[in-house]
């Protein structure tokens, strides 16, 4: 492997990986509970997110495999409701959130357009940019996701709004916009760069901002894809390009 | 960057362990998924027959997933040497004989332990040779499916460099490796101009092989099985005092 960033990576990635295998592992006990109790409904909700867990620590793995390999970035898309994409990142986060006292609210409109993305990946997005707040600030309150569609630049506009006053803005910041590689030298990085990623494979970008009432904001412009489900490769060198610039405005 | 930064060659430097262990993740991860899926049809099909089976396989990756982390060097430039150890290869194909009539979903694969009476204990990390164990016989399974996977070993051991080395088979009764191929089979990210389209993979099953075996100092390659088929052979210290 030649290149030092995806090697760093890499080590991150295996570093890091053991809190969502361990959160992973957490739930397979209860399970087996489940099942010799024979509280089949309960045991169907439990694999279900177990299931959806495991599917998303795969597609990670595998991003970075399919990078190494081909030089790619592969999206595996489909048409979905950016509203159940949401409710799926805020299931999986609900225990975690929980932890810390921070209620997610889905406020996504359930009749948006579909759009196009590799579901696992992108709620993987989403749950990585959810690990960043909840890291970067231990106080109790509300997370709000919101979106709207904008006709006149075919971009869904997709918010993730932390309504908690103390949140560093300016510290979070500073970490999604400087360039991926000289992101790689502290472990709890790998969130960021992740959300960073896979935003970027999907056309988007990360942008941060601070609110009225002192807290942050995400904004992430997602372009309308086209409507055909497919198998989308993407230059990694694009993807990781330190000099990628993220420059849409916020809307 | 530059493309070619982001490029893989088959003699790079350090770190290449970091792909083979992020690689080696997606087994134990993948059977949890496919256990996780057969639960899920079984109960929207309210069949309970085989739950118990779906529950241990699902436990079962869980537990290998655990394993795995536990024994993965994290920190640091190079990876964690092996914990060499005294360990008995009849236990371990055992365990995966056990597993593999456990598995809910096993394809048209016969697997026959053939290992003769009387073998040395091993001196190796009982982790590393299990999951290269896993491998092979999941490499022939992909590679030679409908076929007969036999694990067996040479009574006679082989000495090298003052060590004593027992060599270990994996045979199938498969379509073989041609022999154009069998250095490269062990490349990363290698795949046979047959099998790319039709076999799914990335090519880092065997290689994780190679660099177990060579972990423990020991020697891996692939020939001709007796009957036709594929052998992969791999050698690993014994216990001196087994002797």
């Amino acid at each position: 492997m030649q290149s030092p960033l995806l090697r760093n990576l890499l080590r991150l990635l295996l570093s890091e990986i053991r809190s969502p295998i361990t959160d992973l592992l957490s739930h397979l006990k209860p399970m087996q509970a489940r099942a010799e109790a024979g509280d089949y409904a309960e045991l169907s909700q439990m694999s279900a997110f177990a299931l959806r867990h495991s599917e998303r620590l795969l597609s990670v793995i595998d991003l970075l495999l399919d990078v190494l390999r081909d030089g790619v970035v592969k999206l595996v898309t489909d048409r979905r409701q950016l509203n159940s994409v949401v409710e799926q990142t805020c299931q999986a986060m609900t225990a975690r959130a929980a932890g810390q006292h921070i209620r997610l609210h889905n406020r996504v409109p359930d009749n948006l357009p579909h759009s196009v993305l590799d579901e696992r990946l992108f709620t993987q997005a989403l749950v990585s940019l959810l690990e960043v707040l909840f890291s970067a600030n231990a106080a109790e309150g509300n997370l709000y996701f919101t979106a709207e569609y904008d006709n006149g630049s075919s971009r869904f506009w997709l918010r993730l709004h932390d309504a908690r006053p103390s949140t560093n803005g300016a510290a979070l910041r500073q970490r999604f916009q400087t360039p991926l590689s000289a992101l790689l030298d502290q472990q709890d990085n790998l969130q960021v760069i992740l959300s960073r990623v896979i935003m970027r494979a999907h056309g988007a970008a990360v942008q941060l901002s601070a609110t009225p009432e002192g807290g942050v904001q995400f904004a992430i412009p997602l372009p309308l894809m086209p409507a055909e489900p497919s198998v989308k490769r993407i230059p990694a060198a694009q993807i990781f390009d330190d000099q990628y610039v993220e420059t849409l405005g916020d809307s | 960057m530059a493309m070619s930064d982001l490029s893989v060659s088959a003699d790079a430097e350090r770190g290449q362990w970091l792909v083979l262990f992020a690689h080696d993740l997606r087994k134990p991860l993948c059977r949890l998924i496919s256990g996780l899926y057969t639960l899920h049809d079984m109960l929207k099909e309210g069949d309970d027959a085989l739950l118990p089976v779906v529950m241990r396989i699902i436990n079962d990756s869980g537990a290998d997933l655990l394993q795995m982390l536990d024994a993965m060097p994290i920190n640091g430039e190079s990876a964690r040497p092996p914990v060499m150890r005294a360990c008995s290869l009849y236990a371990l194909v055992e365990r995966i004989l056990g597993s593999w009539q456990n598995a809910a979903q096993r394809p048209n694969v016969t697997l026959i332990n053939e290992l003769p009476e009387g073998l040395p204990m091993l001196c190796a990390d009982e982790g590393q040779v299990l999951r290269l164990l896993w491998n092979l016989v999941e490499n022939a399974m992909r590679y030679a499916p409908n076929s007969c996977v036999r694990i067996t070993a040479l009574p006679e051991l082989r000495l090298d460099a003052g060590r004593a080395l027992l060599q270990i088979g994996v045979l199938d009764s498969g379509p073989g490796v041609p022999l154009e191929l069998r250095e490269l089979i062990f490349e990363y990210f290698f795949r046979g101009p047959q099998t790319a389209h039709n076999v799914v993979g990335y090519g880092l099953g065997l290689p994780f092989c190679k660099w177990m075996v060579e972990q423990h100092g020991g020697r891996i390659w692939v020939d001709d099985a007796p009957e036709g088929g594929a052998a992969f052979w791999f050698t690993l210290p014994v216990c001196q005092d087994s002797l």
